[in-house]
């Protein structure tokens, strides 16, 4: 019997297709994330009065902030899912081996993550519509989007849920190497914010966002969000690439 | 090997004549359920006992003189068995000769009314 | 004929278990093959480091002349049946049909679809609602259909009621005929699988203790039934594989059958029985853990 030829790329394509269809769920979990996101930013949009000679003026401040940073939380924990149990197993029913199907979630991962960032940016949108609507503002500061920030947000967005995907595929590749991660990665976290807290120092967790949200140049933020993406990729790949299945 | 007994038994009973073209092992596997490896080993069996022979890309075909051949075997091997146990066993209950040849006429009677 | 399947020395070590131990056989092309053994001898663990999901500790294994960890060709030809199988669970039977055929180059869709109809599965239904025996007949569907060059079912009947079982080793066997194919499949139920092998391969303490078709396996052992001291006489210092009491002098002894046929007629003549070992049986002597059986726990003879 000959044998079938398979080359990396369309073992990859193969399993990225499979893995849009099967994992149809994590799209809807982004959905009521971000409705919920988007209900609080609404809730919560700033309001007061403005008294002048004449007129009695409402002003609102709104802010999408909430949407963009669950997007990125959905992210961070989007990435830890597919590297579960259930997830590895489904993968190697079929045809794969440990780099096709860390690339496949990579690409997978940017998929969803495109969406998101999407749907984050048009939620900016659609809170103006609301305002328009709902709230029946008579003056919008500001105008909505031009189709040139639109792509820029977007893909600003795009870059941070990328890196929240990436971090979170990490973690669950250091997960998969032992169970003590679970326990270990929140205990470093919360330790290193009481440490800082108790030397009386600005604390590192804060400087690592400033490191990423505090950048003012765009290639840099650029070069920075990329190289700290494919870190992290490469490290778990080096994790999983020796890891057995269904043991 | 049940397979080559229950080929034998066809051949008895004149559903393959000489010179008819037997099943092949993929078909004997189909019909009995049973590995084509297994069927193969039971069809060269009999071929190595000349009941049956080999004709290169066509298959396997019943020999000339197979059911003779067959008799015989059974004969000298199946049956002088089962006689020799028969005796063994009437040596133990302590059973007369004649009483075991009557036993045996008593046999082939009802056998033969059956 | 060329090997699909070469394992040399092959072990596997957990941290405080050896479960494959030296491992060494070869399994050739288009042949069916029986893994047989006790549970724990090692045959889930040889199964899966043949299909590249566990590392083996030492040794050499080759599948199509790759080792399998890591490869994508053989993840391609090869697929591991058994009731664990997992499956996204957003979708449905019928999906997961498509998706495993849009996998294998040479799946049948059709053969597939024919199956699923027969055992009455909805398409619209999903994996994690069917019962035991229903995921074992859906998991065997898919790797029947697949006609990947090496197949390997893992106890693959299990849940399934007996009519299920016999239409399954029916299709399997037809398929197999259609296209022929190396299938390993492991069982510790030799009676289920022993017409549909051409070979059994019995693992016994992590290592291949016999590997030979399974008409030899048939010839293997003999039984001698009789007076306890002929019976001693006759088989002589061989390996008693094993031996019943019955009644206050009469023995039961099965050993290796390497008499020649005079023997035999001899040992007939003083009255013993001799018969041949049903393979199950042997089976079950042949893997039995340690000299001796049940009767010995409760202090008998």
């Amino acid at each position: 019997m000959s044998l079938a030829e398979i080359s990396l790329g369309a073992a990859v394509k193969r399993q990225f297709l499979f893995k849009m269809k099967a994992n149809i769920d994590v799209y809807s979990s982004l959905m009521i994330m971000q409705l919920l996101a988007f209900a609080i930013s609404y809730g919560d949009r700033i309001r007061y009065a403005v008294r002048d000679e004449i007129f009695l003026s409402k002003v609102y401040y709104y802010s999408v902030d909430p949407v963009i940073g669950i997007t990125i939380f959905w992210g961070l924990v989007t990435g830890i899912t597919v590297l579960t149990k259930g997830y590895t197993d489904t993968d190697f029913t079929f045809v794969t081996n440990r780099l096709s199907s860390t690339l496949s979630n990579i690409l997978f991962l940017a998929a969803v993550g495109l969406a998101g960032a999407i749907m984050a940016m048009l939620s900016k949108n659609v809170i103006l519509l609301v305002a328009l609507f709902v709230d029946k503002a008579d003056v919008l500061y500001g105008s909505p989007m031009t189709a040139g920030d639109f792509f820029l947000g977007t893909a600003v967005v795009f870059l941070y849920v990328s890196l929240a995907c990436a971090i979170g595929y990490f973690i669950g590749a250091l997960v998969k190497l032992n169970k003590i991660f679970v326990f270990l990665i929140p205990a470093l976290l919360i330790g290193s914010l009481m440490f800082d807290a108790a030397q009386d120092q600005w604390p590192l967790l804060f400087k690592v966002y400033e490191f990423y949200f505090h950048e003012f140049s765009l290639a840099i933020f650029v070069v920075k969000v990329l190289a700290s993406i494919i870190l992290c990729y490469l490290a778990s790949f080096l994790i999983l690439n020796r890891m057995e299945i269904r043991s | 090997m049940q397979i080559a007994e229950w080929l034998e038994t066809e051949i008895l009973n004149g559903h393959f004549q000489s010179g008819d073209k037997v099943y092949s092992q993929y078909q004997l596997a189909e019909m009995y359920n049973i590995n084509p490896a297994t069927a193969a080993k039971g069809l060269n069996l009999l071929a190595e006992e000349n009941i049956l022979y080999k004709r290169r890309g066509l298959g396997m075909f019943v020999a000339e003189n197979a059911r003779e051949r067959i008799m015989k075997k059974r004969k000298t091997q199946v049956l002088a068995r089962l006689v020799k146990e028969v005796v063994l066993e009437a040596r133990r209950l302590n059973i007369s000769d004649a009483e075991l040849i009557e036993m045996i006429k008593n046999a082939q009677q009802e056998g033969g009314e059956g | 004929m060329s090997a699909i399947v070469e394992c040399h020395n092959l072990t596997k070590k957990y941290r405080t278990k050896t479960v494959l131990n030296n491992f060494t056989a070869t399994i050739e092309e288009n042949t069916i093959t029986g893994l047989i053994g006790r549970n724990g001898a090692g045959k889930t663990t040889l199964l899966k480091i043949l299909t590249g999901y566990l590392k083996e500790t030492s040794g050499k294994v080759a599948v199509f002349s790759e080792r399998p960890f890591n490869s994508l060709k053989v993840s391609a030809n090869s697929i591991f049946v058994d009731d664990q199988m997992s499956y996204p669970p957003a979708l449905q039977l019928y999906e997961l049909i498509e998706a495993a055929a849009r996998f294998y180059p040479n799946f049948n869709l059709k053969l597939a679809k024919g199956l699923f109809d027969y055992f009455s599965f909805d398409p619209k239904g999903y994996h994690k609602r069917l019962s035991k025996g229903q995921k074992s007949t859906f998991n065997a569907i898919i790797g029947i259909a697949a006609r990947c060059p090496l197949t390997i079912f893992d106890e693959p009947t299990t849940g399934m009621d007996e009519g299920v079982r016999k239409d399954f080793y029916r299709a399997l066997l037809k398929d197999y005929l259609e296209f022929p194919r190396t299938i390993i499949i492991s069982s510790h139920h030799l009676n289920e699988i022993e017409d549909l092998i051409e070979d059994v391969l019995l693992l016994k303490n992590g290592r291949a203790f016999l590997h030979l078709p399974i008409t030899e396996l048939k010839e293997y052992a003999i039984a001698f039934k009789g007076r306890k001291d002929e019976v001693l006489r006759r088989i002589g210092d061989r390996d008693v594989l094993h031996k019943q009491y019955i009644g206050a002098d009469t023995m039961y002894a099965v050993v290796k059958n390497d008499f020649q046929e005079e023997d035999l007629e001899q040992a007939r003549r003083s009255g013993l029985e001799i018969s041949s070992v049903r393979s199950s049986d042997l089976f079950v002597y042949l893997t039995k853990p340690a000299k001796g059986g049940i009767d010995d726990v409760f202090g008998g003879n």
